[in-house]
């Protein structure tokens, strides 16, 4: 089979990148999974990724600096209560891109997530997100299961589009009756098809992602609901005849008071939900490439109610058996006073769409005039960065 | 095997029941039965036949009268005093030995679910005036999202700038809103500064077109009607200046809507090939009257009403008709409202809608006597897909059934059917209360569905999740 690289060398000629996809897929080979989980709030990457080494960190953070953190090398530590992903590092399946963001450079959640999301270089585009749109360009192999899949009865704006989308939501309210879907089933078998249709794939799907069981809300949906969506998610992931492509979004990440509790039980819960797709997984998680990536970060000092405010660049993950990991990947910008964006923030020094768009490369072949286009517009200037699979 | 009602008897120990004798079947008429559903925010625990008059005299009333009730009944503070408490709030530091700052924005927000969940939404036989605040509400969206100033004032911008104007002239409705702070936050006038203004000229800041763009693209005009991109720009440059007030010592109360003319662009602005002169706050003013009356807004809202209560794809002769009324009257809501009841297509015997998720909810709290607290309401609209006041954009939730009707939506909608039916009263008996709420609308498959039911609380259940419930 024709790699990239042998055809490029028959060819002689990049200029039929758009048609590669289709011609030669790394694809060929192997059958991702592709899982992005957006952290809504805006995470502080200086607390979830501490960078002990560097001399500004304590004086910035005092008493609020991370104690016994998980080392990761002379410079960078993980929260301790990333447990899962400090092993998942380790074992070489987890990357952590510091110092990154997204082109957006104010500070309004929601005009950062619609940037994030969206794909688009400046807020305002909210109607469909790269998601959806790289699920429309993905080659036919990739689209065996079908869709994709957004979990939430909201689907994420990434997710948002006219590719076909399966939905998949854990379970809020926990059901107590399980006589309840089946009696309503039948009464719409008897009374109205269109209702019966949807109402038989809600609970096709709820079966699948172990739902029924209980499992996946009742054991998590109280205390973790990261750790219930993504079991959930990975049980219809695994299946061969599943989606490969979906979106997740976790929210509760604005630590403006109080940040030091809140943090530790935000991140115990995220931690939780890594580790849910590695075990739910199973085979499939050495093709696994899961993005963790947030709207922006926090402010580099803690505030005046033991929090931290909306700031720019922060911390970024890739994680999964597809990624070349037990790496921290980050041009540091350092900590100083005269180094921080506006005196304040962690200034951004790697562009979330780079790495994105290499990792795109890496996993589907993709033209960088595809990706340069229909899922990130206007981003030509920013060239995918590679080497960020296994 | 035995009879169902007998299961259902054996099971709660009550008098078996037979469809034809013992069930009250509710001598209401059908059309009653179909507007308190479909116009309406459904039957309250009282029954149809608890109506005085047939349902559509009683809309025709709602809009004679024209008049819109007030959640809190002038209780609640206004956006003014709401945004200067949420930026004080965000300015305060903690005190030596406190540990601890209460934000007043849950409180604030949960004021307003209570208001509107336990009061007016609640109380009107039909509900046709709360239907239309809540479609205006979604048509001029604003999201808790976007930031303190916009979630603490959400409810108020509601009371302000929507219910008043409900039954009014389009126009006014319109001028309310978008010189309405919280809209200004959202779209982010706030901070849009002409480049040559005082301010511009001396930081260097430029304007922001949301606002301008979404004013035509959703508020009037409609996406592809025929403006450019210059008009948007232009447009958006006279609205520069058009802000509130953040802090105290500026030109009126902080929180409040103020012109800031060193934020606005001088000069003549072109819009849709007609010349506005420099006229400060009056220029932009002009432009959303010439818009408000643009036969292209006629169109655009007419279609989306008719859309919202009558069909996906809404008959045409039947958008004709509203727009022409529209266009005659100079955008009286009231007459509009009045040709849409008034319609033969608004009132096809079988829907084809379904309910909103928080149609959906309200109606279920309205047929029996359970209340959910203000946190239970939010997580029950979330869990459904419609996140109290959290569109998704500024273009709202989606009006197109099609975009409802999903399996995770529906088997969200099925929790929280369970969850009412639990906070219903247990002597409620389904068998009699589906037909008191849904009268002939109730088929027969749902009522044997209902009478086979394992307990009570799952029959009232199933009677939520009917067909006849969930479709209007």
């Amino acid at each position: 089979m024709l790699n990239r690289r042998s055809f490029l060398t028959v060819t002689g000629t990049a200029a039929f990148g758009a048609f590669i996809p289709r011609v030669a897929s790394a694809a060929g080979a192997r059958d991702p999974r592709f899982i992005t989980i957006i952290l809504r709030g805006a995470l502080d990457g200086l607390a979830a990724v501490p960078p002990v080494g560097d001399p500004g960190y304590e004086r910035l953070r005092q008493a609020f600096a991370i104690t016994s953190p998980l080392k990761l090398d002379g410079m960078f530590a993980l929260h301790p209560s990333l447990t899962n992903l400090a092993r998942q590092y380790r074992a070489s399946h987890a990357t952590v891109i510091h110092a990154s963001a997204t082109p957006y450079r104010a500070r309004s959640h929601f005009d950062g997530q619609d940037v994030l999301e969206s794909g688009y270089s400046i807020p305002g585009h909210t109607k469909t997100g790269w998601l959806n749109r790289l699920l429309k360009v993905l080659p036919a192999t990739q689209r065996a299961g079908g869709t994709g899949l957004a979990v939430g009865t909201v689907p994420p704006l990434v997710m948002r589009g006219s590719a076909e989308v399966m939905g998949w939501a854990p379970s809020s309210l926990s059901l107590r009756d399980d006589n309840l879907p089946p009696r309503i089933l039948a009464m719409y078998q008897d009374t109205d098809p269109a209702l019966a249709r949807a109402f038989d794939t809600a609970l096709a799907t709820d079966r699948l992602a172990g739902e029924t069981t209980g499992e996946a809300s009742g054991q998590y949906s109280g205390k973790y609901p990261m750790t219930g969506m993504a079991t959930g998610a990975a049980r219809l992931l695994a299946r061969d005849d599943g989606p490969r492509v979906a979106a997740l979004a976790f929210n509760g990440w604005d630590t403006h008071t109080r940040e030091s509790k809140k943090l530790a039980e935000l991140l115990t819960d995220l931690d939780g939900a890594l580790a849910a797709f590695e075990t739910e997984l199973g085979p499939k998680w050495k093709d696994t490439v899961i993005l963790v990536a947030t709207e922006f970060g926090r402010t580099a000092a803690i505030n005046g109610t033991q929090g931290t405010d909306h700031g720019q660049a922060t911390a970024a993950f890739l994680v999964g058996g597809g990624v070349k990991g037990g790496r921290v990947i980050t041009d540091w910008p350092g900590l100083g006073q005269a180094k921080l964006y506006e005196g304040r923030d962690l200034m951004p020094t790697t562009d979330l769409r780079a790495v994105i768009k290499g990792s795109l490369t890496e996993l589907y072949d993709l033209s960088p005039s595809v990706l340069a286009s229909d899922i990130f517009p206007d981003s030509a200037a920013v060239k995918p960065a590679t080497g960020w699979i296994a | 095997m035995p009879e169902p009602h007998f299961r259902l008897k054996n099971a709660l120990g009550l008098e078996p029941r037979s469809r034809f004798f013992g069930v009250r079947r509710v001598s209401v008429d059908f059309e009653s039965a179909l507007a308190l559903s479909r116009f309406g925010l459904g039957s309250t625990a009282a029954g149809l036949q608890a109506l005085p008059r047939p349902a559509r005299d009683l809309i025709l009333d709602e809009i004679d009268r024209g008049r819109v009730a007030d959640p809190g009944h002038g209780s609640l503070p206004t956006s003014e005093a709401l945004i200067a408490e949420g930026s004080g709030f965000f300015q305060a530091r903690l005190k030596p030995g406190e540990t601890k700052l209460q934000s007043p924005v849950g409180p604030a927000v949960d004021a307003e679910v209570t208001a509107r969940y336990h009061d007016t939404l609640m109380t009107p036989p039909v509900g046709f005036s709360e239907r239309l605040v809540m479609f205006w509400m979604n048509h001029f969206a604003v999201s808790l999202d976007k930031g303190t100033a916009v979630h603490i004032s959400a409810g108020a911008y509601e009371r302000e700038a929507i219910r008043p104007y409900v039954y009014g002239r389009f126009t006014d409705m319109l001028l309310a809103v978008e010189t309405h702070p919280t809209m200004l936050y959202y779209l982010d006038n706030v901070t849009s500064t002409g480049p040559n203004s005082r301010t511009g000229q001396r930081m260097g800041r430029d304007i922001n077109e949301n606002l301008a763009r979404e004013i035509m693209e959703l508020h009037t005009l409609g996406v592809d009607s025929g403006y450019s991109q210059a008009d948007v720009t232009a447009f958006a440059k006279a609205l520069t200046g058009w802000t509130a007030n953040k802090r105290p010592g500026g030109d009126g109360p902080v929180g409040g809507f103020t012109f800031r003319k060193t934020l606005h662009e001088p000069g003549g602005k072109t819009i849709l090939g007609e010349e506005y002169h420099e006229d400060g706050f009056f220029q932009a003013a002009d432009i959303l009257v010439s818009l408000s009356n643009h036969p292209a807004t006629a169109k655009h809202l007419s279609t989306k009403l008719a859309r919202h209560f009558v069909a996906d794809n809404p008959p045409k002769t039947l958008v004709d008709r509203l727009s022409s009324t529209w266009l005659d009257t100079g955008g009286d809501l009231q007459a509009v409202y009045a040709t849409l009841i008034d319609s033969e297509e608004a009132w096809a015997p079988t829907p084809v809608k379904l309910r909103t998720p928080q149609e959906h909810l309200i109606a279920m709290l309205r047929a029996t006597d359970a209340q959910l607290t203000p946190a239970l309401i939010k997580r029950a609209l979330t869990a459904m897909g419609q996140p109290w006041w959290k569109p998704p954009g500024p273009n709202g939730f989606s009006d197109l059934s099609a975009a409802w009707l999903t399996p995770e939506g529906l088997s969200a909608r099925m929790e929280v059917a369970a969850l009412v039916a639990a906070k219903t009263s247990r002597d409620t008996d389904p068998r009699e209360f589906a037909p008191a709420i849904l009268g002939p609308r109730l088929s027969d498959g749902t009522l044997a569905a209902i009478e086979r039911a394992d307990t009570l609380r799952q029959g009232i259940s199933l009677a939520f999740m009917a067909p006849e419930f969930v479709r209007r």
